[in-house]
């Protein structure tokens, strides 16, 4: 059969039998957003496979508590994020957040005027790669799921202060990074003149 | 309200983000299914196991205690057959037309689920003969053969009854419904109560050598000496090579545990007592008896091999041959075929009675016919003696060898 032609709905009623090529349909249809996904929260692309590939699984293994109220995707795309979240919890930590705590220092108070926002995706995921995890997950949860901060807190089992604080960090440490990059740029461009 | 702004910004710069995966991700998630639909499988049929296991185990606890009327029953079949037949007919709790301790004792061992180590964990056997279950360690290793019993009809005189060749007769004449509710089987109850009671017989014989180390010091106004003058009296520490044979005879006493004994023979021969100031040389020879009480447990690796490992206490008694050269000055003019010039010779005997512990494991390979072809390491302590020897001494002794040895189960 071919599935390449099949709805979203007839697609997880075939993959619910463990048809094995509607599977792979599935997987060809959603692989390019969860990715993008996958790597906003992982620290690089390595990371963001192995999470992809844990969220294919997981979405496999619970097609049956899909309840076809809301889209396909959403419903994918909550699953890939709660991997990437709980991948996020099995790798925190007590290095981590001491790296965390340490990288605050380095931070420049800078003003944020939007710089982030201007940025192209592909540049911006790669800034947000090298924010320690919990900026990273903070920071992704609230700037692009659209998360309140007491739904982080609840999600990442810290308070709503500390989600808040977080992603203001987060925000400091990309704008940053942006700057830190731009100022290397000027001085190569310089350099070529 | 800038943060909302910025939220809204970003969700729209992430919304058509993607990226390619990587080659091979799909077959990596194909390959991780395949692992998880087996181990799927594998745990549904763990549960359904466990579940079976389960519920076979609840059957025969429930079915053992539900009362089956033997005690009353079987003193109304008592009755019933020493008088002649009546028309009363006993009646079973059961549906049946009497209870009796073979059918009791049938009714506690319905059927009984057997494990097959070489196929652990993938296979239950039925075993079709249930009469060995209590005693067998490893079903299929002696099976009990199936026991064809004459049938004891009620209803008749206890002599007819008795009379297995008109009985069989009458079980294969097919105008005489088969006596079913009204038979007992004196046999199988006998074998049922024996299979109970009766457990498994190994016999083994054994052959092997060790390495004996011993200390004596001798007692001086009944105290241990150790002083340097004592030590020269005795050696202080000798190592020797025995010889040992051995008879052995195990029971199973419950499940896989196995209770020891049998006869030991020893044989001791020194080579050099070392030279001290008063020693020039000498020669000691120990023989002893022993009877061992050991208890072992068995484990099973595969379907041909157990380990058994043991521990026991041994009683022995020795017999001490002593040949000992002294040197005596002034005796190197006197020439002696026995002895060598300046040493004089001394024979002695002494009797000794030892209690020593041990522990040893019988590694064995089960050959065909009930034999089983065993190494046996061993390590022995001195836990109590006694010797009648005029220098008292006390000693102490230990051995560390090993036996190989054929073994027998009946």
């Amino acid at each position: 059969m071919e599935y390449k032609k099949c709805s979203d709905t007839e697609l997880v009623v075939a993959c619910k039998d463990q048809i094995r090529q509607a599977q792979q349909e599935l997987f060809a249809r959603f692989v390019y957003m969860m990715k993008g996904i996958c790597l906003r929260y992982a620290h690089d692309e390595a990371e963001a496979e192995d999470i992809l590939q844990d969220a294919f699984i997981r979405i496999f293994g619970r097609l049956d508590q899909f309840n076809e109220t809301g889209p396909l995707g959403a419903w994918i795309r909550r699953i890939t994020v709660n991997t990437a979240l709980e991948s996020y919890r099995k790798r925190k930590s007590v290095k981590q957040q001491l790296v965390t705590a340490l990288d605050l220092k380095d931070i420049h108070p800078a003003t944020d005027d939007g710089i982030i926002e201007q940025l192209q995706a592909e540049e911006l995921v790669k800034k947000i790669q090298q924010l320690p995890p919990g900026y990273r997950a903070v920071f992704n949860l609230y700037a692009v799921e659209g998360y309140t901060h007491p739904e982080i807190g609840e999600l990442l089992s810290i308070s709503e202060g500390t989600s808040k604080s977080q992603y203001s960090r987060a925000r400091l440490m990309l704008r940053t990074l942006i700057d830190e990059e731009s100022s290397q740029e000027q001085i190569r461009l310089s350099y070529a003149k | 309200m800038q943060n909302n702004d910025q939220k809204g910004s970003l969700k729209d710069t992430f919304n058509e983000f993607g990226a390619a995966p990587t080659e091979g991700l799909w077959n990596a998630i194909s390959d991780k299914l395949d692992d998880d639909k087996k181990k799927r499988r594998f745990a549904i049929w763990w549960w359904s196991t466990g579940l079976a296991a389960v519920l076979v185990v609840g059957f025969t606890v429930w079915n053992w205690n539900q009362p089956t009327g033997t005690n009353q029953q079987g003193n109304t079949h008592a009755k019933h057959t020493i008088t002649e037949s009546t028309s009363e007919k006993p009646v079973s709790p059961k549906g049946g037309t009497l209870a009796i301790a073979a059918d009791s004792i049938a009714s506690k061992v319905p059927f009984v689920f057997t494990w097959d180590p070489s196929m652990f964990p993938f296979s239950f056997n039925f075993d079709p003969h249930p009469y060995h279950y209590m005693s067998d360690s490893y079903p299929g290793y002696y099976p009990w053969p199936s026991i064809e019993l004459p049938v004891l009809v009620l209803g008749e005189s206890n002599a007819d009854s008795l009379n297995i060749e008109k009985l069989l007769v009458a079980r294969v004449d097919s105008s005489d419904p088969a006596p079913t509710d009204s038979t007992v089987r004196p046999m199988e109850v006998q074998q049922l109560l024996l299979s109970v009671r009766i457990t498994k017989w190994e016999v083994g014989l054994f052959a092997g050598r060790s390495l004996a180390i011993t200390q004596s010091n001798p007692l001086i106004n009944g105290q241990e000496s150790t002083t340097p003058s004592s030590m020269a009296v005795n050696p202080p520490v000798e190592t020797k090579y025995s010889w040992n044979a051995d008879l052995t005879i195990s029971k199973q006493i419950y499940r896989r545990w196995w209770l020891g004994t049998g006869v030991h023979f020893g044989l001791l021969q020194s080579g050099t007592i070392p030279e001290t100031s008063n020693y020039k040389s000498g020669k000691i020879s120990y023989m002893s008896f022993g009877i061992p009480l050991s208890l072992g447990r068995e484990y099973w690796f595969g379907g041909r091999f157990n380990i058994t490992p043991m521990v026991g206490f041994r009683y022995d008694y020795a017999f001490r041959k002593t040949e000992e050269y002294t040197y005596q000055p002034g005796l190197a003019s006197i020439s002696s075929a026995d002895a060598l010039p300046g040493y004089s010779k001394t024979s002695g005997t002494a009797h000794l009675h030892l209690v020593s512990a041990f522990a040893a494991a019988e590694v064995k390979f089960r050959l065909r016919g009930n034999w089983g072809l065993v190494a046996k390491p061993m390590a022995q302590f001195y836990v109590f003696g006694q010797t009648d020897e005029s220098t008292p001494n006390t000693f102490r002794n230990a051995w560390v060898g090993g036996s190989i040895g054929v073994t027998k189960r009946f």
